[in-house]
Order: structure tokens, then C-alpha cells, then sequence
């Protein structure tokens, strides 16, 4: 192995920590809330749903079991994957587009989800009950990727630069076209407006499922070719003469990423900046090894939406929608870290 | 009799979709040189490289790489046999330099494989070839233009390979690293028996380490052959429009190249 560069932190021992610190935070946020919840208590209602251990839950409150398991644990675990898939797909776009400035947003893919949920919400389509809103997004998400791919796309060859020149193109029109709907909607309007912002509210089990299925895929087919995507940092020609496939890597990187984030998108509504912010961060912190980058992202994005959503769940004494909280938070952090890397760049 | 060229390129056509950028150009490129292909701006160098390590696919005609159709290469192999230093070098991440150059072994080690010993010895032989050894742990984000142009060439030189292309591969340079990196590329053709085939801008450096010089003009192959034959002021006038004079220097121990500033109305 080359000698790390000093100043990256060792990912053996970062890995574990924030593997750890994830486990503690979920227990944590699992007690905090309007009924309080000590850890021992929380774990207690966990290990009782093991087979065997039923009894643990005795002498136990009769509500806890439901306030943790049924109402609090689906949501927190929600949130937490879908930080972890929003910052993994964060980091596979700013890879595949050579673009420190690239995420779902200015591939259109989450536009895409709010077209296709404000459509369904404004419909009243009901076809599969509470996951109608969640399908249309995702369907959303899929058809604007394919058209943004489709028109950045020349001679069966994905231009990067091509690729965020779409992207904004069709995110302009789709935009456009949310706009109209909600001045269209009359009283649906809140209920598509409070979608828009990003909420985790009431997520259930099948929620969970869901994205943890969708973060997994991705997780596996990301590391997979994370020594590709270290590759195509050094740009198509470079990757291609080092035996990189580079035209059926890109695109498989970004189907898998976009259908990550499809799926985030849809379950919790537009959550802004974690899947730019982290990348950045880790990045500074581990390097830009995506064999690294990668599992610490998604730990990192798991602990900050995690965070976030609790903080607005528990702590705050009003519940402001999640989106508009990791945009106040992580906004100017972003603007503070985008400035340093100017400063940086003209004293080189 | 085995067919011993490296390349054989026959009648190579080339468009983007509009008028052709390369048209019925056939090369053969012969083991153990140095060639140079120069040209003016816009003659279709670069293309004719992406041609040749399969970056792009031939509108019309066929190229061979060592006796073996390219297209029929599995990328991975090919990597194995043909390196690039391309003209571009977004080094956008911050990777550092040893990081960078441990890249052209990627050919060699399998997918989930760590480097080996004798990853590593490639990596310090290429970074002691181009006196990057005491910049490794530097983030490539924090180079200079030209020690980055060194680091894209030691990667290439870590992926050992009996072939090597290069786009303009001293553009950045200053005189010295210039002929620092050319006189490593030229002890790898006179050393290790291998073939370096670079486009060039600098006609005298061209001259002073080529064994072979392509000329191209406006997609077409107009001359081919050993620099002390075709490198001669008709064939400069002809290509690139300048009026030049061609002699001998011993100081400079090759053809140097000297150039009318008035340009080429004689």
C-alpha cells in the first residue's frame, strides 16, 4: 500500500467510530420524543422481537413496545438510509461527471420526482393507496434521467458536461411545470407543497424496506467499481487506456445512482444538500479513494439526516419539514466550504 | 513469416458526423522507435491516436495492433500492452501523486486485489524516471501544469507497457523537463526494446528524438519515413505553410530547424 497522505484520517478506525457513533445515535433518537424513552428501555423493545426473548418486553410499559417499534424506529431507520443513499449518489455523480458540483438535483432526477408526485397528488390518483405519491415520483425520477441522458447522449456517448447542461435544462421545464400545478391546485396545494419541502413524518416499515433495498443495490454495485470511478477521475480517454470500460461503467454508475436517489426522493419528499455537502466533506476528511470515499459517505449522510430529522422530530419545539432544515444548515456550510476551496486555489 | 509491425493501419477514414477528419491513411509502425506525428492544429492528430488505442471506432478501414484485429482486445488486455498519455489531464480530485501514478498498474491487478510488490517497484521506478519521487505524497489538486504533465506520464510508464502513446506529451514542460521526459521515453525505445509513438508540436525536439516522422495534413498521411528523409524544408513548407531551413547541428547532435519569421510567402 502507498503511504497515506497525513493529513486524511485512517478509514480502519474512522469506519468502526462512525459505524458505532450510528448505532448509539439510533438508539438515542429512538428514546427522544414526546414520550421519553431511556436506551436501556429501547433496547430492551428491540431484543424482544427476536425470537426467544418475547419475555424481555414484560414489566416493560404497554405503550413503549409500539411507540418504538411501530412509530419512531421505522422513521429513524428511514432516515438514516435515505442519508446514506443520497450522499452515496452524491459521490458517484460528482465521480462519473468529473464534478464537485454534481447531485441528484442537477441531473433533474429529483425535479423528476416532484413533477411526477405533484401530478399524482393534483390527480388524486389513488392506486396503490399511500404509495401512489411514492411510485409517481419514482417514475418521475426514472423518465426525466432518460430524457436527460437521451439529449446529453451523442453517438451512443454520454458527454459529462453535456449531462448537467440537460440535467438544468429539463429540471428549468419540469419546474415550470410544478408551478403551474400548484397554481392549479387549490387545496391540494399545501399537501404538495409540504411534500415538496421533504418530510419523514409517518414513514412505515415498508418505507424502510424500500430504500434500505435500494441503498443496498446501490451500495454493492458502487463498490464494485469504485477502482473504476477512481479511473474516471482521471477522465474517459485516461480510464479507457487504463482498461476501464468506461461507456458501460458510466452508465450503469448512473442508472444505479439515479434509481438510488429516485427511490430516496420518493419515500422523503426533496431533501436538499446531503448529497452534495458530504461528498465535499468526506472527501477532505478520507481522500478520494471511492473504495473509502464510499462506505464513509453513506455513514456520514446516515448520521446527518438522522441528526436533522431529530432534531426537528424531538428537540425543536415545532416540526419544520426536513428539507428546508438540512437547506438552512447546510446552505451556508456549503457556501463556507465552496469559498475555502476558492481562497485555496488562488493562493496555489 | 510472423508479422512482426506493431501497427498496420490501412486506408483509416474518420468523420464526426460532418466532413472527414481522417481519410484513407495508411501507417505501419515497426518496433523498437521512436516515432514523431506532427502536423498543423486541427490535422486530425489527436483523432488518429483515439483511433489507435480504440477510444473511437474507424469509419472506414482497419487497424492491427500487434498482428491482431484492436477492436478484437479485451480492454483490460489491451491496457496490458498500450499505454496513452492524453492531452487532457483533469486531475480534479485529491489524489496524491503516488496515488495518481499507482493508477497504471490498474491493468494488472485484479479487481478487489491489493498492489503488489511488484506494483509498488514500478510506481518508485516511474517517479524516480520523471524526479517526482519527492512530491508523492503531494495532492495532484496542488501541482504545478507541468509537474501534473509528469504525473499523467509516470502513470503511463507504471503500466509497463511494450507500447506507449503520447498526445503532445511536453506541451506544458519547460525546456528541461522537456528533454528530461523525452530522454526517458527514448531510453525505453533504445533500452527495453519498446515502441513510443508521440504527437509533437516542437519540430526540433521532434527532430532531436524521433527515429521516424509522420506528417499530416488536413486528415491525409503526406509523408512518412526516417526524420533524416522526410524532415527537410519542402515537406515543412508543404504541410505547414512556413518557409524553414534543415541542417545538421553537432552542438545539437540532430537536424535542427530553423524558421522564416515573415512566414510563408517566399
Amino acid at each position: 500500500m502507498p503511504p497515506a497522505a497525513t493529513h486524511r484520517l485512517n478509514p480502519r478506525w474512522l469506519l468502526p467510530v462512525m459505524l458505532f457513533m450510528l448505532l448509539a445515535l439510533v438508539v438515542l433518537a429512538s428514546g427522544l420524543g414526546f414520550i421519553a424513552v431511556s436506551p436501556g428501555q429501547v433496547l430492551r423493545v428491540v431484543a424482544a422481537r427476536l425470537p426467544g426473548l418475547g419475555s424481555l418486553a414484560q414489566g416493560l410499559d404497554q405503550l413503549l413496545p409500539h411507540v418504538v417499534w411501530e412509530v419512531r424506529l421505522p422513521r429513524i431507520l428511514t432516515a438514516a438510509v435515505v442519508g446514506s443513499g443520497l450522499a452515496m449518489s452524491g459521490v458517484v455523480f460528482q465521480g462519473i461527471l468529473l464534478n464537485p458540483l454534481a447531485d441528484p438535483y442537477t441531473l433533474g432526477v429529483s425535479s423528476g420526482a416532484a413533477f411526477g408526485a405533484s401530478l399524482c397528488l393534483i390527480l388524486g390518483l389513488d392506486f396503490w393507496g399511500a404509495y401512489s405519491v411514492c411510485l409517481m415520483a419514482f417514475l418521475g425520477a426514472v423518465l426525466t434521467l432518460l430524457a436527460v441522458i437521451w439529449l446529453a447522449s451523442q453517438d451512443g456517448q454520454v458527454a459529462p458536461g453535456n449531462l448537467i447542461l440537460s440535467g438544468v435544462i429539463v429540471a428549468a421545464i419540469l419546474s415550470a411545470g410544478i408551478g403551474l400545478i400548484k397554481y392549479l391546485a387549490d387545496e391540494q396545494v399545501a399537501v404538495i407543497i409540504f411534500w415538496l419541502m421533504g418530510s419523514l413524518v409517518s414513514k412505515g416499515w415498508l418505507d424502510f424496506a424500500l430504500t434500505l433495498g435500494a441503498g443496498l443495490l446501490g451500495l454493492l454495485v458502487f463498490l464494485y467499481h469504485a477502482r473504476d470511478l477512481n479511473l474516471l477521475c482521471l477522465g474517459s480517454r485516461a480510464a479507457a487506456s487504463l482498461g476501464v470500460q468506461t461507456k458501460r461503467v458510466r452508465l450503469t454508475l448512473l442508472i444505479t445512482a439515479s434509481l438510488v436517489s429516485a427511490v430516496c426522493v420518493a419515500v422523503s419528499g426533496i431533501i436538499g444538500f446531503v448529497g452534495l455537502l458530504i461528498p465535499h466533506v468526506m472527501r477532505s476528511l478520507v481522500g478520494p479513494d471511492h473504495r473509502v470515499l464510499l462506505p464513509a459517505s453513506a455513514l456520514a449522510g446516515a448520521l446527518l439526516l438522522l441528526g436533522a430529522d431529530t432534531l426537528t422530530r424531538a428537540v425543536l419545539p415545532h416540526e419544520v419539514p426536513i428539507g428546508v432544515l438540512t437547506a438552512i444548515i447546510g446552505g451556508p456550510f456549503f457556501c463556507y466550504v465552496f469559498r475555502r476551496r476558492q481562497m485555496g486555489r488562488g493562493h496555489a | 513469416m510472423p508479422d512482426t509491425a506493431v501497427y498496420q493501419i490501412k486506408d483509416l477514414s474518420f468523420a464526426y458526423g460532418g466532413p472527414p477528419v481522417l481519410e484513407g491513411l495508411s501507417l505501419e509502425i515497426l518496433p523498437g522507435r521512436f516515432y514523431g506525428v506532427v502536423g498543423p492544429n486541427g490535422c486530425g492528430k489527436t483523432t488518429l491516436l483515439d483511433l489507435m488505442v480504440g477510444q473511437r471506432q474507424p469509419l472506414a478501414g482497419a487497424i492491427s495492433f500487434l498482428g491482431q484485429e484492436l477492436a478484437a482486445y479485451p480492454r483490460r488486455a489491451l491496457a496490458r500492452s498500450l499505454a496513452l498519455v492524453p492531452q487532457e489531464m483533469p486531475l480534479g480530485f485529491p489524489f496524491t501523486v503516488s496515488e495518481t501514478v499507482l493508477m497504471g498498474r490498474h491493468p494488472h491487478i485484479p479487481r478487489f486485489a491489493a498492489p503488489g510488490e511488484a506494483d509498488i517497484e514500478k510506481v518508485e521506478q516511474a517517479l524516480a524516471a520523471l524526479e517526482l519521487s519527492p512530491l508523492r505524497h503531494k495532492l495532484v489538486t496542488e501541482l504545478s501544469g507541468g509537474e501534473r504533465q509528469r504525473v499523467v506520464l509516470a502513470r503511463a510508464l507504471a503500466q509497463d507497457t511494450p507500447v506507449l502513446l503520447m498526445d503532445e506529451p511536453t506541451s506544458h514542460l519547460d525546456i528541461n523537463h522537456a528533454l528530461a521526459v523525452l530522454r526517458v521515453a527514448e531510453a525505453r525505445v533504445r533500452q527495453g526494446g519498446r515502441t513510443v509513438l508521440a504527437v509533437m508540436h516542437d519540430l526540433n525536439l521532434a527532430a532531436a528524438f524521433c527515429d521516424h516522422l509522420v506528417f499530416i495534413k488536413q486528415g491525409r498521411l503526406h509523408a512518412a519515413g526516417p526524420t533524416a528523409q522526410v524532415l527537410e524544408s519542402g515537406s515543412l513548407q508543404e504541410v505547414f505553410g512556413v518557409r524553414a531551413r534543415v541542417a545538421w547541428d553537432d552542438f545539437a547532435g540532430a537536424r535542427v530547424v530553423v524558421f522564416d519569421k515573415r512566414g510563408g510567402a517566399a
